[in-house]
């Protein structure tokens, strides 16, 4: 059998294999199976939806020409502008997923917080499974080097213009930076971002906004409040 | 057993050609993969001297780097290799020879355009399967035919196989599950920590199942031919390849510790790392007990010193494996420089060390002719083996000092301040590397040029081809 | 013999780089007004100011503080700060022209987020907190994992340079005034006020008029009424986005500035019940934003209502819930951005 054909074909390449994905890739699936999936759109959370529209505010002719074109502009009704904002959010978050991976980013920065080595207190809360069990990890950025610092608590930290200055020239800002440069993620100038720089931007800023404390992890106590009052007066 | 006058003769099992341009396509891409390695270090120096170009991105070239090693430089040495190998071990061609050039063209083709995807940033996010997900069907379609190209000839030796045939029959079934699973589950089926899982799965696998047993196979092969006697115990192969085929691959965690992957398996994985070192114990002893009372073999005869010294790597890199994968050191070495020293000796310091022995071995038998220069080669040893010494080595401590920056709570500047002279050091032996590659590489176009094949002369009678 | 040719190529190439990137020695600069003076006046305005504060090399503080440490000041501000707030502190460092809002102008000696009443200088407590927390929401991050002593060395400097710029201006408005700058009425007239200022700050730091209740939704309740009449929902729109056509005004520095989203969650002056407090009691320097300590002076519990309702409304995002994006208008106009771009030299 050790040194037969099929011995090696079946337990060696096959069995030993199928051992190794049964332990390693199902069971912790069939752990993870009461962690639906999120779809994307599912993503688009309060926090990360201010960002969003702050770089609207901030941006205002870039985000147009990025995101609010004539066939599709921002609805004039309330409610349907809400819904304008969080199907473009989305959208952006898949691009800026994209370009965080094309760039290759999640080489040099990692997407989890270890208990270890003081890492709660330099990025905020150790991370858990369910943080992870969304379209946005696929597959997941965990990340195996830090050359700059963990990103998965990274959004809210700093505003987005602060990350447009950075990515143009990251030496602007952090003058010992190895960080490459960006500026292809603008049109000329760090305040001219494209569409590929704001969604990396807004992709950034919502990392770690599932948490409740966004962004606020390092001093964050929320304030109690006995029981919160209903909607209306 | 087929007879001597039966028995086929060299010149109708192997495609000579096909081996020798996939020689040559491998160190095309060991440079592309080493001048992308260049940019990135320096980048971290900030020299980089194109700093603001989008197809020149050192985070686009990261991958490049990692990418053409695996993909380029190891697995057309491998194809290479096997093309001599098999056939005559197995007494048979391969499959198909036209289909072999297929293979050829298709894996060039499907190399290429992983480069061309990273560099146009189309990257897939998974380490060492960046290959954009457009090419994943055609590299896993590629992967079939070499198995089947490959497998055919060894599935029909008749009798007892020699170990060799082990490690390339299970590698070529690994190889071909491995790619499928690292680059289609994560993508498409989980996501999440299970895909975490599968990732370092798919990262370890990529070394333990498709680079592992391809090298050793060619280690039982070629060491015992250049010392001119069998391999030491029979009984310690057989555990080397079922220690390995069953601990390897259950080893994938080990990459993500402390992740929210459930911990029960992060110490499994850990237990089997450091199960896998005693294997890899039986494994060396093998080798140094085959080289017994012939010691001075690996200074005379240059493959056998480029073979022997990537066996030394290797038992360090595993030595440091068991010890790096603890809990404790984990904490410690995890995202720092170290792992990076690690996977340069392990990639360079073992695979492409006896990738490279093993063409300084067979490239002048291929052209009919000696090296062009065989000082050449000796420089090429010393300046591979030492840089790689010294990179490994800095990197290594490098890592230890980030480590304790972060640790200390340091802002993060102070750690990028402590690794700014182990980078510097980095980049000097990695240039010293490149120009060793670059040497190497010369020295086979000035072989080649002066090559009977190339001009038609007779073959030189004192050049015969490799015995078994 | 090749390779004696590369190494001198390689060694004349690193010369030129080093001499590429020998920076200059930095100095601090005057401010517009200095500037517009008559070349006497600025020659004995700058030596007033150099005699008084130092120059770059060797800075002096106006107001003296024993453990000042102004080189390790200066090292961890020419590390750290210097890309947004400049050499000399006025804000205008390579970075800030991109920056919403802009980088802090330390040199008129207003800061926005203190603990002391409205108008008054800060505490240094109050910048040292700044230095440490950041501001969240804005581009200023925080540096919290610097040690203890370089933040209170930046801290030093970071006064340094505001107590020239301040000193400046005062040497300014003598020149303008008096057409000359004599010794004497440097002494008498700029150099104490400058001073007196920030020494009176040190107890002036705002304390609660009535203690913090546990908030209770009636709290709330009372704050969002209050919220309503007092006046907040003026600028800050009365679901707290601040999204009013007309919520648009000048900083004290001459920028446009509004009336901060708050539901946001992230509070700029920090996110403490206190720090809400204080904004609200004594106003944010330098900004639109008054303080409402005599306004409310008869109901000193409302001003806790209205902390229990901004908190409430900062949290709602936490608890999923989106408020209507609203008209969504540009911090800065186009019309203005262009303006100020002309402005920059």
């Amino acid at each position: 059998m050790f040194e037969s054909k099929s011995g090696i074909f079946l337990i060696a390449g096959i069995g030993f294999f199928g051992l190794a994905f049964l332990s390693n890739a199902v069971v912790p699936a069939m752990m993870y199976r009461h962690l639906p999936e999120k779809p994307v759109a599912d993503l688009v959370n309060p926090n990360v939806r201010y960002q969003f529209e702050d770089l609207a505010q901030r941006y205002p002719d870039e985000f147009k020409a990025a995101f609010a074109t004539e066939q599709d502009p921002v609805p004039t009704d309330p409610q349907e502008a809400a819904k304008w904002y969080s199907t473009k959010c989305a959208e952006a978050l898949s691009m800026g997923r994209k370009i965080y991976t094309g760039e290759g980013c999640w080489h040099c920065h990692s997407q989890f917080v270890r208990p270890v080595s003081n890492e709660d207190r330099r990025y905020g809360p150790v991370s858990k499974s369910w943080e992870y069990q969304n379209e946005l990890q696929r597959p997941v950025m965990f990340g195996t080097r830090r050359v700059g610092p963990d990103l998965s608590r990274e959004g809210g930290r700093r505003s987005s213009d602060w990350h447009a200055v950075h990515f143009f020239r990251p030496k602007t800002l952090s003058p010992t930076s190895p960080m490459p440069e960006y500026p292809w993620l603008f049109d000329g100038s760090p305040d001219k971002p494209n569409k590929r720089g704001l969604a990396l931007m807004i992709y950034v800023q919502w990392l770690g906004s599932w948490l409740e404390s966004y962004p606020y992890y390092e001093d964050y106590e929320p304030t109690k409040i006995e029981k919160p009052i209903a909607e209306a007066e | 057993m087929p007879t001597a006058t039966d028995s086929p003769r060299h010149e109708h099992l192997v495609i000579e050609r096909l081996v020798f341009w996939y020689f040559a396509a491998a160190l095309g891409y060991m440079l592309i993969s080493m001048v992308a390695g260049i940019i990135m270090g320096l980048q971290l120096l900030s020299w980089n001297p194109l700093p603001a170009l989008e197809h020149l991105s050192p985070g686009r070239w990261r991958m490049v780097h990692t990418n053409a090693i695996a993909y380029g430089f190891l697995a057309n040495g491998f194809l290479g290799m096997l093309h001599w190998v098999v056939p005559r071990l197995s007494l048979r061609p391969v499959l198909d020879k036209r289909l072999s050039y297929f293979i050829f063209a298709a894996w060039q083709i499907v190399v290429l355009s992983t480069a061309v995807g990273l560099i146009l940033g189309e990257a897939q996010g998974l380490e060492w399967g960046e290959t954009p997900v457009w090419i994943d069907p055609l590299a896993q379609v590629g992967l079939l035919l070499v198995a089947f190209d490959f497998g055919y000839p060894i599935i029909k030796v008749k009798g007892p196989m020699y170990v060799t045939l082990w490690y390339f029959l299970a590698a070529l079934v690994w190889t071909f599950l491995t790619y499928a699973m690292g680059n289609f589950i994560p993508q498409y089926c989980v996501s999440g920590s299970a895909a975490g899982a599968v990732g370092g799965l798919f990262i370890h696998d990529l070394v333990g199942l498709f680079v592992t047993p391809l090298g050793w196979g060619m280690m039982y092969y070629f060491v015992p031919i250049l010392l001119k006697r069998p391999m030491w115990s029979h009984g310690l192969s057989l555990v080397g390849f079922w220690g390995l085929a069953f601990f390897y691959p259950l080893q994938g965690i080990h990459h993500f510790l402390y992740t929210p992957i459930p911990m029960f398996l992060q110490y499994g994985a850990v237990l089997s790392t450091i199960a896998l070192e005693f294997v890899v114990l039986t494994v060396i002893i093998n080798f140094v007990g085959t080289l017994r009372g012939t010691g001075m073999a690996c200074l005379s005869n240059l493959p056998l010193r480029y073979f022997y010294t990537g066996i030394t790597f290797y038992f360090l890199t595993c030595l440091q494996c068991a010890l790096q994968t603890t809990m404790t050191f984990q904490a410690l070495i995890h995202f720092t420089d170290w792992v990076v020293g690690h996977a340069h000796m392990v990639m360079f310091g073992v695979f492409s060390m006896w990738q490279l022995g093993m063409m300084v071995y067979l490239v002048p038998r291929l052209l009919k002719t000696e090296w062009y220069s065989e000082k050449w080669c000796y420089w090429h040893y010393w300046a591979s083996a030492g840089g790689l010494c010294v990179m490994a080595g800095d990197l290594i401590l490098g890592g230890l000092f980030q480590g304790w920056s972060w640790a200390a709570l340091q802002p993060w500047e102070k750690s990028i301040e402590v690794s700014i002279p182990f980078w510097a050091v980095r980049i000097a032996a990695g240039a010293v590397m490149f120009w060793a590659q670059l040497l190497f590489a010369y020295n086979l176009f000035k072989t080649w040029q002066k090559s009977p094949l190339r001009t038609g002369e007779e073959t030189l009678p004192h050049v015969a081809p490799a015995t078994m | 013999m090749r390779l004696r040719v590369a190494l001198k190529i390689g060694w004349l190439g690193v010369a030129f780089c080093m001499g590429c990137e020998r920076p200059l020695e930095p100095e601090f600069s005057s401010s517009d007004r200095a500037k517009s003076l008559s070349p006497e006046l600025r020659k004995s305005l700058n030596t007033e100011l150099e005699e008084a504060t130092g120059t770059f090399a060797h800075p002096q503080m106006l107001v003296e503080r024993s453990q000042a440490n102004l080189a390790k000041g200066q090292a961890v501000y020419q590390a750290q700060c210097v890309q947004c707030h400049g050499i000399s502190g006025d804000g205008d460092g390579p970075a800030a022209d991109y920056l919403y809002p802009r980088p802090r102008d330390y040199r008129k000696g207003l800061f926005k987020f203190t603990s002391t009443p409205y108008g008054a200088r800060p505490i240094r407590d109050d910048l040292v907190r700044t230095v440490r927390a950041g501001v969240r929401g804005s581009s200023m991050p925080g540096f919290n994992l610097l040690p203890d002593d370089e933040i209170q060395a930046v801290v030093d400097y970071v006064l340094t340079l505001t107590y020239r710029g301040e000193f400046e201006e005062g040497l300014v408005n003598l020149a303008e005034s008096e057409e000359a700058i004599e010794p004497d009425m440097v002494n008498e007239e700029v150099l104490p006020i400058v001073k007196q200022r920030w020494v009176q700050a040190e107890s002036q730091q705002v304390q609660v008029l009535t203690p913090q209740p546990q908030f209770t939704e009636e709290h709330v309740a009372l704050g969002k009424q209050a919220f309503l009449t007092v006046g907040c929902a003026k600028c800050h729109g009365e679901d707290g986005r601040g999204q009013m056509p007309d919520n648009i005004g000048k900083d004290g520095w001459g920028r446009t500035t509004r009336a901060a989203d708050l539901t946001a969650g992230m509070f700029h002056g920090g996110q403490k019940p206190i720090d809400i407090y204080r904004r609200i009691y004594s106003g944010i320097n330098g900004t639109p934003m008054p303080g409402f300590a005599s306004a409310l002076q008869s109901q000193p519990d409302t001003i806790w209502h209205l902390v229990a309702y901004v908190n409430y409304v900062s949290s709602r995002r936490r608890e999923g819930d989106s408020p209507p994006p609203g008209p969504i208008k540009p911090y800065v106009s186009a019309e203005e951005k262009a303006a100020e771009m002309a402005v920059a030299p």
